[in-house]
């Protein structure tokens, strides 16, 4: 039974674009002009980072998703498993381009410093420090992030949605759909050696009742997976933000659900980190990634 | 000595008094009853566990995905050898060992032992509790406060502000020696025990009489101390060294072996393969060479304990 999603996009800080002389109303249509808007930030607001992309074996899959693979879904179709071929894509343009892009992140110093990009609490502060203290221009991440900051949680900050606009991640040369998200997500399932199914299944059912899913879609900054409860009023007007990351479902896709895709998703962290210290070149860490996809999927890969 | 004759006790007994054969297995077997409970659980929970590692070690057993695992040979161990990661681990591993417990666990804490004896009682006190409380702290939460502390807008850099001194971040340019540093101020206080103990068993008289003989403080610590303390100084590096090498919170939570793998030692390395690349296999491997490492550095200090005086 799902439960609930995600999506991911960027988050800007108005204020420091108004201090850059950028539109309120801000959509890059392609990776160029993401990074554009980061460098004008560089320069005519240089005490605030202008761009943050996880990245990274500290942070974890939060690099490998809200990072990368926002990239990477950027590029092209099917840009990391070929379902028709059933194998893992390796040796793409994408996946260099794609880390060419972190690689200029923290090349140009448009992204945080590297000893904080690599800190291992780099997504906790980036909500509960970098944003709500104005110290950062735009933000990749996803569109859970109200939840820390709604009355009661750890970082109390009503005023985020004033301050703070939105924009959808858009797609490397601004190919259709123009815009890409990734998306995870939650299901509740009953073990089929359960001892009493039914009432388990009249568990999920009351919890998913209209009522009772609107109120948990509110509270932890969900993504309803009820079409009634997406159009309920009373769950779009709850967080500003909610409808603009409901409507980014129609452009996500989801991660490939199989048992190797762990070890691809560090296989792609240590390349980000790679080219994050500067330790390795975009080809030496697409070929590493090559290799351990080789070596984690028993070779079954593909070339692209 | 009493120990071999009380050890041959628990076996069959090759004295005068010989019984026949019958009679002597019925009594060793009487005899070894009331100790089979614990030797079955021995055999169960600590060697069979271990057996099984060392067999794994020897496959290509994945944690997920994978139909059949399939003997492999020596194949694990080849690949740590080519691997620059895994010798970059030794390397850290040995590093890290070295400076924290060789040089900084244990030099502190004979130190620390040996000025604690000559100081006042408030002031041992209060220093044996600030000690032993760094010491009993779990590891994750030590490992944070020194986060903490070396963080680039931690605790080190604000005192360093202020007294205008250039700031740091070791974690991020020298962070193998961040993690050293921590392991000392967690560990400093196992073998300042240790050593507290051993200079309390020096007999008074001796270093009285050096002292009469006119031996400066060094020479005294030098020619009596030192090696009157010998065997606790073995056996303290032992159990310094095989809890360094071991050592996982304290590192994981303030570097996860970052940035690229420069803090990376042998146990980050393994947790690394067998649990996030899920290679659990080649993970084991690994822990077999660490416990090789180990019993490297338990060789040479058994030498060193059996050396007499």
């Amino acid at each position: 039974m799902p439960d609930g999603t995600d999506t991911r996009g960027l988050w800007f800080d108005r204020d420091i674009f108004k201090k850059a002389g950028l539109p309120q109303d801000w959509q890059p249509k392609n990776w160029d002009e993401l990074l554009d808007a980061a460098r004008t930030i560089k320069k005519k607001v240089p005490d605030v980072v202008p761009l943050n992309v996880y990245t990274g074996k500290p942070g974890g899959e939060t690099s490998a998703m809200q990072g990368l693979e926002m990239l990477l879904y950027g590029t092209g179709e099917n840009p990391l498993y070929d379902p028709k071929a059933k194998k893992w894509v390796v040796g793409s343009q994408g996946f260099k381009d794609s880390l060419k892009f972190v690689e200029t992140v923290y090349k140009e110093k448009l992204g945080p410093d590297v000893e904080d990009a690599l800190d291992p609490n780099m997504a906790t502060r980036v909500r509960g420090d970098f944003l709500p203290k104005g110290k950062l221009g735009i933000n990749l991440d996803g569109s859970w992030l109200p939840q820390d900051w709604l009355p009661g949680s750890g970082h109390e900050w009503p005023e985020w949605s004033k301050e703070l606009g939105l924009a959808a991640m858009p797609t490397q040369h601004g190919q259709a759909p123009g815009k890409v998200s990734m998306s995870g997500g939650w299901t509740w399932a009953i073990p089929s050696k359960a001892g009493n199914p039914d009432l388990a299944f009249k568990f999920i059912e009351t919890m998913q009742t209209k009522e009772n899913a609107k109120k948990w879609y509110v509270a932890n900054s969900g993504i309803s997976v009820r079409a009634d409860v997406a159009k309920d009023p009373e769950y779009v007007k709850a967080q500003p933000g909610i409808k603009f990351f409901t409507d980014l479902v129609a452009s996500t896709h989801y991660r490939p659900a199989f048992p190797a895709y762990p070890k691809v998703s560090t296989a792609m962290q240590e390349s980000m980190e790679l080219v994050t210290t500067g330790d390795g070149s975009v080809d030496k860490a697409a070929s590493g990634y090559d290799d351990e996809v080789k070596s984690a999927t028993d070779g079954k890969v593909i070339e692209k | 000595m009493k120990a071999p004759s009380a050890r041959s006790a628990g076996r069959t007994e090759p004295g005068p008094r010989r019984l026949p054969g019958h009679r002597r297995l019925a009594r060793s077997l009487a005899r070894a009853l009331p100790v089979s409970p614990a030797v079955v659980l021995m055999l169960l929970f600590l060697a069979g566990p271990i057996g099984y590692c060392a067999y794994i070690a020897f496959t290509d057993l994945q944690l997920t995905g994978q139909a059949h695992e399939s003997f492999v040979g020596f194949e694990n161990f080849r690949t740590a050898f080519d691997d620059e990661d895994f010798i970059n681990a030794v390397w850290l591993t040995l590093v890290f060992t070295f400076l924290s417990s060789i040089v900084g666990q244990n030099t502190l804490g004979l130190a620390l032992a040996s000025l604690m004896q000559r100081a006042s009682k408030p002031v041992r006190t209060i220093t044996g509790a600030v000690v032993i409380t760094a010491w009993v702290l779990p590891e994750v939460v030590a490992g944070f406060l020194l986060y903490a502390f070396f963080r680039r807008d931690g605790t080190l850099n604000e005192v360093l502000d202020l007294l205008h001194l250039p700031s740091q971040n070791w974690l991020y340019t020298l962070p193998i020696l961040a993690v050293s540093f921590a392991n000392v101020w967690r560990g400093t206080a196992f073998s300042m025990l240790v050593y507290s103990a051993a200079l309390n068993e020096i007999p008074k008289e001796i270093t009285e009489a050096a002292e009469v003989d006119g031996a400066s403080g060094w020479r005294r610590m030098w020619h009596i101390t030192l090696p009157m303390i010998r065997r606790s100084i073995g056996t303290n590096l032992m159990l310094n060294t095989l809890q360094t090498l071991s050592v996982f919170g304290l590192i994981w939570v303030m570097t996860r072996g970052g940035p690229g793998n420069r803090s990376q030692t042998l146990p980050l390395f393994m947790y690394e393969q067998a649990f996030q690349k899920s290679m659990i296999g080649y993970g084991t491997a690994v822990a077999l060479l660490l416990l090789l490492v180990g019993s490297l550095f338990s060789l040479v200090y058994m030498r060193l304990l059996r050396t007499e005086v």
